[in-house]
């Protein structure tokens, strides 16, 4: 029956679904706590901007840091954005390398479903969750700043912060997703997963620092740039580029599909 | 044109690929003091296999660990494919038409593995409504796990190896599969379970339905099926019925004679060979008639002769034993 097993991964991963939540608004709601005055960013800006090409590493921009809404959004959407790329690794892990590992995928695959409708119903699955997560957290950190008279959040710029989330969340899914599928076993796939996110956080900040070509490219192979956290705070959603983020994530799932369909299982 | 046979296989071989391949994730395996172990060669699991199982039948595949059995219920459900030959399951393509084979088959892994933190009954239920009709298959869920006296109320992590056996069990036939495949179906089960496991598939067998079960419990295999396949280094060594195989072969013999028989008298005799002699008793294994035996014996006032039929247990050590069973 189409949508059962949709269905079942949400069941499946309810309690999962809550514990996020419950993190990253813990999350949302402590970078609301800690958010001092106009005075206190300035300070916090001109002490990160000392520091040079390591404020730059760490994509601290001038820009963001302008206000305590701003102070909390980067702080909130920056470091919530890697907790959330663990999630999509963990999350895509489980359902083809830990599953198989464990020894659930064999029965699974003996029902009455092509092997390609297990994967994509999963990942949609996947996306809802995801989407609960962002939203729910993004709007426990919009209350939260009614608690600190410094900080004045808007919530269309959180919504929107939310939903850009997603694509490139989906990305590290799929990725992740077709590393698991290819490689088979549940710790290299962490392994080569954890790298990718890992590594791609630090591109992205190496990009910055080097400049020019060399840093454009740096930038370019990182997501964490196409993620593009700081002109959804000044300029709003960008919708081509979350399209493009989510086709090469479609692209990325398909690959996975089809070395999904393609080879033997649990061996 | 008669029916399909429930299990036809042509040519059917499986070799896994060696571990010489850098580009394969899978090949980095740990070994004391070094971080990629030696390449390991390819593995014929299975090479050739020619199986035809006809429908309403239970047919037992037997074989010791590592002998194939596993890998051939794997290609028989899509979960790995083949190097070469075909498999048709229920006259449907093994391959082709693997989902349209699922829904007429129910499967039991050797080793199953389930979500431990659900409940047994949500697990059911999501296995009810990816198969379709829930609330019928919920029936005969509730109904298996009655006669199976299985508490399906409780969390997978709380069950003993036994109970999630059974589990395994009514997911397999809840939807009354035409085909059940079982991969050592009855480890862990107690004997009054086996008992229940038994008559559960009798019914089956005689409302029509095939079964296909692997095992090494010999006892079981005797008990239940109509038909044996012994598997051994991955080649089919026999198919027959369990009837024949246990006639057929050779027959233990034990004689009593009133004076003792002297060493080397029966080792030249036709279609004899284990003999084992012990003041006036001999014991020994005999292929074929019994004439030349009898002619052998001639001279002896012989006060006992006993024959019992080799137990499947004794047929099957000689298939594996030097093979001696399988030349002849």
């Amino acid at each position: 029956m189409i949508g059962a097993i949709f269905r079942g991964c949400l069941q499946g991963n309810a309690r999962a679904t809550v514990y996020w939540t419950l993190a990253i608004s813990f999350f949302g709601f402590y970078a609301v706590a800690i958010a001092p005055d106009y005075e206190g960013v300035r300070q916090y800006a001109t002490l990160l901007e000392s520091f040079g090409p390591i404020s730059t590493l760490l994509g601290v921009s001038a820009e963001v840091l302008s206000s305590s809404s701003g102070f909390v959004t980067f702080i909130y959407l920056d470091y919530s954005f890697l907790y959330y790329s663990f999630f999509a690794v963990i999350a895509a892990i489980s359902i083809s390398a830990g599953e198989e590992e464990h020894g659930i995928l064999d029965w699974q695959l003996s029902l009455p479903v092509p092997r390609i409708r297990f994967l994509w119903e999963r990942t949609f699955a996947f996306l809802v969750i995801f989407a609960i997560v962002s939203f729910v957290s993004g709007a426990v950190t919009w209350f939260s700043s009614f608690l600190n008279a410094n900080v004045s959040l808007d919530f269309w710029t959180i919504l929107s912060a939310s939903l850009n989330f997603l694509p490139t969340l989906m990305l590290v899914f799929a990725v992740t997703l077709w590393i698991s599928v290819v490689v088979r076993r549940r710790n290299a796939a962490i392994m080569l997963a954890g790298f990718f996110v890992v590594a791609s956080y630090f591109l992205n900040g190496l990009g910055d620092l080097v400049g020019g070509d060399a840093g454009a490219f740096l930038r370019g192979i990182s997501y964490f740039h196409h993620y593009q956290r700081g002109s959804v705070l000044i300029d709003g959603l960008n919708p081509a580029n979350m399209l493009s983020i989510a086709a090469v994530a479609a692209l990325c799932l398909a690959l996975a599909s089809l070395a999904f369909q393609r080879r033997d299982i649990g061996i | 044109m008669g029916e399909s046979p429930a299990i036809q296989t042509e040519n059917l071989t499986k070799i896994y690929a060696g571990s010489g391949r850098l580009t394969h994730f899978a090949a980095f395996r740990k070994i004391p003091g070094g971080l990629i172990a030696p390449p390991r060669p390819p593995v014929h699991a299975l090479e050739g296999l020619d199986l035809r199982v006809e429908r309403g039948e239970i047919f037992g595949f037997l074989g010791p660990n590592g002998a194939g059995k596993t890998t051939m219920i794997r290609l028989l459900l899509d979960l790995i494919r083949p190097t070469r030959g075909k498999a048709a399951v229920l006259g449907l393509d093994a391959q082709r038409d693997a989902v349209a084979l699922h829904r007429r088959v129910g499967f039991l892994p050797s080793e199953l593995s389930l979500w431990r933190n659900q409940r047994a009954d949500r697990i059911l239920r999501y296995v009810a409504s990816v198969r379709g009709d829930v609330p019928t298959l919920l029936a005969e869920a509730n109904r298996l796990a009655e006669r199976l006296a299985l508490d399906t109320t409780r969390k997978v992590r709380t069950y003993s190896s036994g109970n999630r056996r059974k589990l395994g069990l009514v997911i397999a036939m809840m939807h009354k599969p035409e085909l059940l495949i079982l991969d050592e179906p009855s480890s862990g089960l107690d004997p009054l379970m086996q008992q229940t496991f038994y008559q559960l598939l009798r019914e089956a067998r005689a409302e029509g339905r095939t079964v296909f079960l692997s095992s090494h419990i010999l006892s079981e295999v005797q008990t239940i099926c109509d038909r044996v396949g012994i598997l051994r280094d991955g080649i089919l060594r026999a198919v027959e019925s369990v009837e024949a195989l246990t006639h057929v072969e050779f027959r233990r013999i034990r004689i009593r004679a009133r004076e003792e028989i002297p060493a080397g008298c029966l080792e030249n005799v036709a279609g004899v060979s284990e003999v084992r002699l012990q003041g006036r008793t001999a014991e020994l294994q005999l292929h074929g008639d019994f004439d030349p035996l009898l002619r052998a014996l001639s001279n002896f006032y012989i006060e006992d002769v006993r024959q019992h039929d080799p137990s499947l247990e004794e047929i099957f050590l000689a298939y594996y034993g030097d093979g001696s069973a399988v030349e002849q």
